[in-house]
């Protein structure tokens, strides 16, 4: 904020000249009940009376609030001028961003039919890799082409379904003139809102968008696309309902996801577990069939927790990865975007991996978990004394084998209870029926009588 | 007890139309008001607060816009009925605790507040051996509790002054005492010519500019607490403030370049004064303003003595 000369401070100062205004006048100025001459009155005294500000100040009712009149020197905003337009195009790409989630998260056929024209063109122009696809990329190319052939008569049909889109289109089919209406579009926007020059701003990186996905289909789809695709991406009306605009956004995708392998690092399964991982804490739960899970985006999806710890050393010391083997995650860009071939393999490698680990170790049936109040520190427990700790979310698991005086733990863990979170006391209770204690997180343990 | 303005024809003519219906908008039966005196009230509120040139046509919609029922309820505590007072109580009286909470912002001086402010409700004080409510006044322009929060408000402010000025005489003495510091320096440029154009730079200010202006830069009110005061969103007052800010400083500048100043020893004037202000505003705001007892409304002259800033 700016600051004023000293000098006005010391002479904003001067006395009030007029008596007080009575704590009546006072009140109803508060309450905005005064008529314009007593309001005008009021606010000369007010400017030179700092005792009546105080109590002005100190007397407004707290459910007065300040209330949001409409900021008239909005309007005066040029909008192609400097910061706002900056602005609207960061705006724009957030607004893409977040539809193309939306987009992604919904399997719906239309969407997959685009994407599915594009991995069949790119299936033409690049080699499919050779190398054997993941369980979950497996689409097989006979499918892609039938699907890919389907598309023109499903996309003339929308066309036809949706005749608004292609007649109030004034303009040729030139995508000069596309960009020409772009820019005159949002001057014409009639009632100024943030909300429509976002939209309007969002439909200007969409029609970018479109035309690279024109470019793109135009060699291997035949002549009723490109003509389609245009059609729409010339519409850059003001008017353009927000459907249209998801719609376009939906066919705008293929050029994104085509940029996407190009740019990016090949999407992995596993990509988003650090991401995410500090947003939400990581919840678990035992499932019905007794396997270990956790979530890590507040619920929405578990994942499997593979305890692959080496039985045979019995220190703490003994720590393995955790490694996740991926079960439901539904996105649709994971399973359907091609991963570049060097990783896919090292996927592959992994996957592998994980499976020859796990079947050597004969699967725990989980019974019992409990976690700190951070849930940072889980434990696990399950049938055949099984019990594991980890400190640390559960990226590394310890597997602990309780036993005092020679004697081991016995039966099938049936609870875990923190008795003191802060030393990191727990009891266990198994099936045998015995109870065990550990005053140290687990370092030494007293089993009770 | 009000002031002895006569009673105009119109404002008689207009109490009159409405007194059946103001009346029984009151509820003036129930804790025992009788009607006459409730007349003598409307006008007396009436004449207090409109011009003795307003019309019939003004007098009605002021009596319809008043609390009718509050200030009734309040006109006959101030009275002494009991019903009254107990239903004053049960309405306001916990709300009177929460309003002096919110204002002393503090438990223990809050209830010192609230308390003290029963007591003049009740009316402790006597006159010619009659109970003096200080409920009396109230005229019911706004709402009954607004009012009490206005009161204790006033009574705050009141204390706060005469608190400040007793601790800072205290300061001073010390200071006097402890450490004879050197003199602080001359407050630079008490240009007559800096003042006059700072003057008149303010004086042409719009008075909810200039309200606006010392509430931020003298009293250090936030920028929300501003827009909360006039009812208008914040981004409109931080807006408002920046560019009167911007607008003083050019027309000051003109000012003095106006008065034969070249434009860099003007620019060197003001740039001189800019320092150390937020260090000053509020000292010199505690000790220049000397405390005016509301309750008496009366100004008294407001002697300065000379710049009272310290460094």
């Amino acid at each position: 904020m700016q600051s004023v000369p000293k000098i006005v401070v010391k002479r904003l100062q001067s006395p009030a000249a007029d008596p007080h205004p009575d704590a009546d006048l006072l009140t109803a100025f508060a309450e905005r009940s005064l008529g314009a001459p007593e309001r005008d009155l009021m606010i000369q005294h007010l400017a030179r009376c700092g005792d009546c500000r105080e109590v002005v100040s100190r007397s407004i009712p707290p459910q007065v609030e300040s209330l949001p009149l409409p900021d008239t020197n909005w309007f005066k905003v040029n909008w192609f001028h400097g910061s706002a337009l900056r602005w609207a195009t960061v705006a724009a790409t957030v607004a893409l961003i977040a539809s193309i989630g939306i987009l992604h998260g919904r399997r719906q056929r239309p969407r997959e039919l685009a994407v599915n024209v594009f991995e069949g063109k790119q299936s033409t122009l690049t080699p499919a890799p050779s190398s054997q696809p993941s369980p979950q990329i497996a689409v097989p190319p006979t499918r892609i082409q039938k699907e890919a052939a389907a598309v023109p008569p499903a996309l003339a049909g929308r066309k036809s379904a949706r005749p608004q889109a292609t007649i109030s289109q004034p303009h040729a089919n030139s995508a000069v003139a596309a960009s020409g209406s772009l820019v005159a579009a949002p001057r014409q926007i009639p009632g100024p809102s943030q909300q429509v020059a976002v939209v309007a701003g969002s439909s200007q990186t969409v029609e970018v968008q479109a035309e690279n996905a024109q470019i793109v289909t135009q060699s291997a789809a035949p002549s009723q696309i490109p003509s389609q695709i245009q059609d729409q991406s010339i519409q850059n009306e003001p008017s353009a309902q927000l459907p249209a605009l998801y719609d376009r956004v939906g066919k705008a995708k293929p050029a994104l996801v085509q940029a996407a392998p190009a740019l990016a690092p090949a999407p992995s399964l596993h990509t988003n577990l650090p991401l995410t991982k500090g947003l939400a804490t990581i919840r678990w739960t035992i499932s019905a069939s007794g396997a270990l899970q956790r979530s890590i985006d507040g619920g929405r999806t578990w994942l499997d927790v593979n305890i692959a710890t080496d039985d045979s050393t019995r220190d703490r010391a003994a720590k393995t990865q955790m490694s996740t083997v991926e079960v439901e995650v539904t996105s649709a860009a994971q399973s359907e975007v091609q991963p570049q071939p060097q990783s896919e393999e090292k996927t592959q490698a992994k996957f592998k991996n994980n499976q020859k680990q796990s079947a050597q170790v004969a699967p725990v049936i989980f019974r019992a978990l409990s976690l700190s109040s951070n849930a940072d520190e889980v434990w696990a427990g399950g049938s055949s004394g099984a019990l594991y700790h980890t400190l640390d979310g559960g990226n590394s698991w310890t597997r602990i084998l309780p036993s005092a005086t020679g004697i081991n733990l016995t039966g099938d863990i049936l609870s875990i209870q923190f008795s003191d979170p802060r030393t990191g006391a727990v009891i266990v209770t198994t099936s045998a029926p015995e109870v065990w204690t550990t005053p140290d997180d687990g370092q030494t343990w007293h089993k009770q009588p | 007890m009000r002031a002895a303005k006569p009673i105009s024809a119109s404002v008689q003519s207009a109490v009159s139309d409405l007194l059946a219906e103001l009346h029984d908008k009151s509820g003036c039966e129930k804790i025992g008001l009788a009607r006459e005196s409730f007349a003598v009230t409307l006008c007396e509120v009436a004449t207090k607060y409109l011009p003795a040139s307003a019309t019939h046509a003004d007098a009605r919609s002021f009596l319809l816009a008043l609390r009718i029922e509050e200030l009734a309820l309040a006109q006959a505590c101030a009275a002494g009925n009991n019903s009254a007072w107990e239903l004053f109580l049960t309405r306001y009286r916990e709300k009177l605790y929460q309003s002096a909470l919110r204002i002393a912002r503090e438990d223990s001086s809050a209830r010192d507040l609230a308390d003290s402010l029963y007591a003049e409700l009740y009316g402790t004080t006597t006159r010619d051996g009659e109970r003096v409510s200080k409920l009396a006044s109230f005229t019911g322009r706004g709402s009954l509790e607004g009012w009490l929060r206005t009161v204790l408000a006033q009574e705050f402010v009141n204390r706060y002054r005469r608190t400040k000025r007793l601790v800072s005489l205290d300061e001073e003495s010390e200071e006097g005492a402890q450490f004879a510091a050197p003199q602080p320096e001359p407050v630079p440029s008490a240009d007559s010519r800096l003042e006059s154009a700072t003057d008149a730079a303010l004086a042409a200010l719009d008075s909810e500019d200039r309200m606006v202006l010392a509430a931020y830069y003298l009293d250090g009110r936030t920028l929300a607490e501003i827009a909360r005061m006039l009812g208008v969103h914040e981004s409109t007052i931080s807006r408002k403030v920046d560019k009167l800010a911007k607008s003083l400083r050019k027309k000051i500048l003109a000012g003095l370049v106006q008065q034969g100043m070249a434009r860099r020893q003007a620019e060197e004037a003001l740039e001189v004064d800019v320092r150390d202000l937020q260090v000053d505003i509020r000292r010199s705001l505690a000790q220049d303003s000397p405390a005016a007892a509301f309750s008496e409304k009366t100004v008294e002259a407001k002697t300065r003595a000379g710049p009272a800033v310290r460094q």
